[in-house]
């Protein structure tokens, strides 16, 4: 497990244990030595739910409760304090166990599988009025192929804003990743790939402007805006679980109402060295 | 794909909700996090928008007049927001 550079943490290598203030922390991994479960899975069969520690979804503890079934993730646990993310409609919730098999990347570590048809986790109610110009965003995930140019198709791994000058999106559209920003749908592109990546945003008064990174590489930069959110937003999707459903995976995104600029490079190596980026 | 119409989402959302109470879902049995739907609703824009349901599975909980009632596309004219 990682330990921040500079950070004595509390509990050893928490990433949380030595960032504070996040406003919401979702992840398949244990993030803070105050927490113990991380989701509540429910099962496709008898609408069962149970809830899961880090180490239980990958020591046969899921898949024992799924029976060779289907297990949906239903709630991502707020690692950071209250603000769970939960999905109401049993459909919409994204998958970690399909047919009896985890769900799980190339290292063996558990993510959640997006169906590309309606999955999705909102956080629009579990994370309200996120200001644009104070606000911070890691959110690690992978899109399953590469979004064909002319399908006017678009995916999004992470939103936490909608249309007009609320824009703050990370998503694949014409054979691009795209960041949005504010008034920008396409504040910065560049050509997509199929591999997992941590996405990062960053806008606020410390660090003067927006920027956007992928992999702890700065990519683009615009001007501050300040600003709530709107709409419904959240993970795998924007608007609801028909809008820009994302055919992909995600496996942790930790929002802050405030400029991490400062410790993002830490936050980042984190991220990478825990998940092999 | 299958669908089902309806003519505004209320009408879409309630009859999700019936279907999660006929499967017993966590909030019908008194759990207010539990789960509440079974499928998915699909919201057409404009004006008078319709709702649809994104029928997945459980097809189980359907009645008979419903399933003949399944389209497997949304209807031609079906608007959709476009707005990232």
């Amino acid at each position: 497990m990682a330990i921040l550079p500079g950070v004595v943490a509390s509990s050893p290598g928490y990433l949380l244990d030595g960032i504070s203030g996040a406003y919401g922390a979702y992840s398949l991994r244990q993030l803070s030595g105050s927490v113990s479960n991380v989701c509540q899975c429910i099962r496709d069969s008898d609408s069962a739910t149970q809830d899961f520690t880090a180490a239980e979804l990958t020591d046969g503890t899921l898949t024992d409760f799924g029976s060779g079934t289907n297990v949906r993730i239903k709630t991502l646990y707020d690692q950071s304090g209250s603000n769970h993310a939960t999905q109401s409609t049993l459909l919409s919730c994204p998958s970690v166990v399909i047919s009896g098999t985890s769900q799980v990347d190339s290292s063996g570590l558990p993510w959640m599988n997006f169906d590309g048809s309606n999955d999705f986790i909102p956080l629009s109610s579990a994370l309200p009025n996120i200001d644009k110009g104070n606000c911070s965003s890691f959110a690690v995930g992978k899109f399953d192929s590469t979004v064909a140019a002319g399908t006017n198709k678009l995916e999004s791994i992470l939103s936490l804003g909608t249309g007009g000058s609320a824009r703050w999106n990370i998503s694949a559209y014409d054979g691009d990743f795209v960041f949005a920003y504010a008034s920008s749908w396409n504040a910065h592109t560049e050509t997509q790939d199929t591999n997992a990546h941590v996405f990062t945003q960053i806008a606020g008064t410390t660090q003067g402007d927006w920027k956007c990174f992928i992999d702890g590489t700065e990519k683009d930069s615009a001007t501050l805006t300040s600003g709530g959110t709107s709409g419904t937003y959240g993970i795998g999707g924007i608007y609801n679980t028909w809008q820009y459903e994302l055919d992909g995976k995600v496996q942790e995104v930790i929002v802050f109402d405030s400029d991490q600029s400062s410790n993002r490079a830490a936050i980042e190596a984190d991220i990478m060295g825990y998940y092999n980026l | 794909m299958s669908f089902l119409i309806f003519n505004n989402e209320s009408e879409a959302r309630q009859r999700s909700e019936d279907a999660g109470k006929a499967a017993n879902l966590g909030f019908h049995s008194g759990d207010p996090d539990g789960c509440r739907y079974v499928w998915p609703i699909i919201n057409e824009s404009g004006e008078n928008p319709r709702s649809a349901l994104d029928l997945e599975g459980m097809l189980n909980l359907l009645t008979e007049q419903e399933n003949e009632q399944i389209v497997e596309e949304l209807p031609s004219d079906w608007t959709n927001h476009v707005d990232p």
